[in-house]
């Protein structure tokens, strides 16, 4: 027995069907899992002054300030220069072109000891402002061992253009695994600085001119 | 219904398409291999530059200011050392912090700013390379934060008893934004195929002498 060809609205049927599925097809795309969702951390987010906790990190940023120098023990980076001629355990100051960001950031682990890693400035331009090697890393966030029970309170410096500042947010992560494996999914805390363009524009035009960091050389 | 005119014997007409087609490929060809062949064709010299010439690396805009001696007291009764400083204007174009890095040296690769420094006529060669710092009043640094314009020093030591050269000239690479299947690649020399990398300009400052201080 042969089958009647297929009419015509069937065949037209046929074809709205097959566009459908292929719009359908090509939309759910936008659904995947980007490159970056792949590889990147996963970020628990807050705002300045809330305790934000990362599987394995608490932390809170508590104050913003801005300086245009920054007075604190030896940097390690400093030995190499030969134009310093302070020698070592003096007081260094520190210069920027731009304008130094200081965060007062607490931070508590909720397991195991650990250290953070250099924090980031991210900026509502998409840039990453990696913590300045011209302070001693010891008296940072960087420096001691975060300690399960109780808050270690300490400070991250960026080195930043003012006009980058007004809606940063600071992205805190603990050091990638201590047992030097590559950890997928590293827990990170991102903090909105809540600086506003008018915040910002403040945070600059009372800027010290000094700030000093406390604690041990 | 139409049908093939009158059966017979169509004028044969004589094949012309096969030798004309050969003709105009063989012109062809022999254009192409009179204007130089298939080859690519030979980058653009590089671009001679002086003192405060300034060139755009991709990732960085940089400012070649000069190169000077300094000379730093020997302590401890040790004789005084001798530097050749070169010192650059560099702004971080890119969307992230990235270092100073260091020249390469003796076939090993260099990174980041300075491993653009592809070359140095003449060359002072040292067990460690030359030391490459960001100058500021204060602490210098090894970071290029984006955004920012930051003076950069690279500084050879002279060897004892070799007089500093009245000029040295760069060979100074670019950078390309690589972007890998998996994850991106970020900032690479630029090169030709796999060859070694372009030298975009050759720069020579001349060295100003200073008075041991």
């Amino acid at each position: 027995m042969v089958r009647p060809a297929p009419g015509r609205w069937r065949r037209l049927g046929g074809l709205l069907a097959g566009a459908a599925l292929a719009a359908t097809a090509v939309a759910a795309q936008s659904f995947a899992f980007s490159r970056d969702d792949h590889s990147g951390p996963l970020t628990w987010t807050g705002g300045l002054g809330e305790t934000v906790t990362a599987s394995r990190i608490s932390v809170r940023a508590e104050g913003v300030h801005a300086a245009r120098t920054i007075e604190a023990g030896t940097s390690p980076g400093a030995s190499s220069g030969v134009s310093s001629g302070t020698s070592s355990g003096t007081a260094q100051r520190a210069t920027t072109k731009g304008i130094f960001l200081v965060v007062d950031l607490a931070a508590t682990s909720t397991r195991v000891p650990q250290r953070i890693a250099p924090p980031v400035l991210l900026t509502e331009s998409g840039r990453r402002y990696a913590a300045t090697d011209k302070v001693n890393g010891d008296l940072t966030i960087t420096g001691p061992f975060i300690q399960w029970g109780w808050w270690t309170r300490r400070v991250a410096v960026f080195e930043v253009p003012p006009a980058e500042l007004a809606g940063a947010r600071i992205v805190v992560h603990p050091q990638e695994g201590n047992g030097a494996l590559i950890e997928p999914s590293a827990p990170e805390v991102e903090i909105d600085l809540g600086l506003d363009e008018a915040a910002a524009a403040r945070l600059v035009s009372t800027a010290k001119d000094v700030h000093t960091l406390a604690g041990k050389p | 219904m139409t049908s093939p005119p009158g059966g017979a014997a169509a004028r044969r007409r004589r094949p012309i398409a096969v030798p004309v087609a050969a003709l105009v490929a063989a012109t062809g060809l022999g254009i192409t291999a009179a204007l130089g062949g298939l080859d690519e064709a030979p980058d653009d010299p590089p671009r001679r530059l002086g003192p405060g010439a300034v060139l755009d690396q991709g990732e960085f805009t940089t400012r070649f200011v000069e190169s000077r001696t300094t000379v730093r007291p020997g302590r401890y009764g040790e004789p005084d050392k001798r530097y050749l400083e070169i010192v650059f204007q560099v702004t971080n174009k890119g969307d992230e912090t990235t270092g100073v890095g260091a020249p390469g040296q003796g076939g090993k690769p260099g990174y980041f700013f300075a491993g653009s420094l592809l070359r140095m006529t003449p060359e002072i060669r040292s067990d460690f390379g030359p030391d490459v710092s960001v100058q500021a009043d204060g602490v210098p640094g090894k970071q290029l934060h984006p955004g920012m314009e930051s003076t950069v020093v690279v500084r050879y030591e002279l060897p004892e008893g070799r007089r500093p050269p009245g000029q040295v000239r760069l060979d100074v690479g670019t950078f390309e934004h690589a972007e890998g299947f998996t994850q991106e690649v970020g900032w690479l020399l630029a090169k030709d195929d796999d060859g070694p990398p372009v030298v975009a300009a050759q720069v020579t400052l001349p060295v100003r002498r200073k008075a041991a201080g």
